[in-house]
């Protein structure tokens, strides 16, 4: 029987691209709160946060020669335990899961429903709602706002490449393909910021510059090569998005032996800054999602189109040496959260498998530390080790650094 | 196989793909300029040919494939 309930038309061709990669990109939120997580409060909270979120209250319906999605009427339910399991597959329907085990609240979603920024707002949403009822917290839970989709016809006429066939000269890095394993390593934000500021370069370059130290005699060679996504809710015009809103860019260094930072970081804070422009950020989104139109309007096999996908991943220059994705604060503190939330959450981890590179770096900044989340395919250890020696060598304290284990189910 | 019929295979997948009548192709024609194959067109006859010959051409290669000829130069020193 046909569906002829309303498709949401939000999610399709913002998060089409997951479908097209090789594996589905599951991600992980995890939180530790002050106390033991209750989960019949955990699972009211979630029921109220989601009374607010019809965006993450849908279901994918796949059709002969089409796939879009409809409301999901199935109540959303909470699990016990830690396990990360397959979306939709195994969590009726839904796009993520939210699982609990002692003091620690952890959130999964497949990448095609909200990137990072996307999925926080509502993250934080449930928080709210759980410490309202397990602390009578009194905090305020005002309607969350969802922005519509944007104009993907407008946003494509921006593509810089429109008419431009020639096939580009590219240099692809080829991934490690080791067993993927997971590190952390938890920076002082504070010292981060003097090296920054000794540099006279953004935070962030500075980090940029201390993982290409750590990769480069780890991989072998003096040429690092990177890819940074940058958030383009503003430069859309869509700050309350959930779905997907990014542009990618790729930028290498010369990160030899002798290399400092004061060497690398203005040239990663000078193509950062400029790549940071709304006009910039919006071509190259623009560019990205030209491709992904064209890809999904072709009359093939999903199987070729998954091909065809990757190889024009590969013809934008997009696999590199490594990922990173920064979060920030994951409580999303400009989005006006009260700051008292930091009092009954007592630490956050980030866990996302790197695609298209032999390491992801995920980082987060919360209570005074950054929190980089590591998982690499390099084959070999010591990725955490040498980060944590690159850090001390420029006066970056570190207040851990070590193996954390194999890579999560479904992550792998 | 031989490069003729890996000749008449990339013909086929230029048919299915972009419609183009198997009289205009030669081993000469140049996929973009003679045939007005695009970007996104030359990829997917590549990704077909490869489910066809059952064998992945890295990325790096793409580039080199200006005329049918290239690509049947490229097939048959791999599956013929």
């Amino acid at each position: 029987m046909a569906e002829t309930r309303t498709r949401s038309a939000a999610l399709i061709p913002q998060g089409v691209m997951y479908y097209y990669r090789d594996k589905h990109i599951y991600c992980r939120y995890q939180y530790a709160l002050r106390d033991a997580v209750d989960p019949a409060l955990l699972q009211q909270a979630v029921d109220a946060a989601l009374a607010e979120a019809e965006h993450f209250k849908l279901k994918l319906v796949r059709e002969k020669q089409d796939v879009y999605l409809v409301p999901n009427e199935r109540p959303f339910t909470v699990c016990l335990g830690s396990a990360l399991k397959a979306m939709p597959e195994e969590t009726d329907g839904y796009f993520f899961n939210l699982s609990c085990e002692g003091d620690t609240v952890y959130f999964d979603w497949f990448h095609f429903v909200a990137d990072g920024r996307g999925v926080s707002r509502f993250l934080t949403r449930i928080l709210l709602e759980y410490c309202n009822r397990r602390y009578g917290a009194g905090f305020a839970c005002p309607p969350l706002t969802a922005a519509p989709p944007y104009d993907m016809q407008a946003l494509v006429a921006l593509d810089p490449t429109i008419g431009q066939e020639k096939m580009p000269e590219i240099d692809p890095v080829q991934p490690e393909t080791g067993r993927l394993c997971r590190s952390m390593v938890r920076l002082d934000k504070a010292s981060l910021v003097a090296a920054a500021a000794r540099c006279g370069v953004k935070p962030v370059s500075a980090l940029l510059g201390l993982l290409c130290l750590a990769m480069g005699p780890l991989l072998g060679r003096e040429r690092v090569e990177y890819c940074y996504s940058t958030d383009t809710r503003r430069a859309l015009g869509v700050p309350d998005a959930f779905y997907n809103c990014v542009a990618s860019f790729r930028y290498g260094v010369q990160a030899g032996p002798a290399a400092r930072l004061a060497d690398l970081a203005p040239a990663i804070d000078a193509d950062l800054k400029a790549n940071l422009v709304p006009e910039v950020q919006l071509r190259q989104m623009a560019k990205m999602m030209h491709w992904v139109v064209r890809v999904d309007a072709l009359k093939a096999p999903l199987k070729i189109k998954k091909r065809v996908f990757r190889m024009g991943e590969a013809m934008g220059n997009f696999p590199a040496d490594f990922w990173i994705s920064y979060l920030g604060d994951p409580l999303d503190p400009a989005r006006g959260y009260p700051p008292a939330l930091n009092d009954y959450i007592r630490d956050f981890e980030v866990w996302v498998p790197p695609d298209g590179a032999s390491v992801g770096f995920e980082v987060a900044s919360f209570q005074g530390q950054l929190i980089v989340c590591i998982q690499d395919k390099l084959g070999r250890a010591g990725l955490a080790g040498a980060l944590q020696a690159a850090c001390e060598r420029e006066g970056v304290a570190v207040r851990f650094a070590g193996e954390v284990g194999p890579a999560l189910p479904h992550q792998e | 196989m031989s490069r003729t019929e890996i000749i008449a295979q990339i013909v086929g997948i230029l048919e299915d793909v972009a419609e183009i009548s198997p009289d205009e192709v030669t081993e000469d024609s140049v996929l973009m300029d003679d045939l007005d194959l695009s970007s996104m067109e030359i990829l997917t006859i590549v990704a077909d040919l490869e489910e066809t010959f059952g064998i992945r051409i890295p990325e790096k290669e793409l580039r080199s494939f200006v005329t049918i000829s290239d690509l049947a130069d490229y097939l048959s020193a791999r599956v013929g």
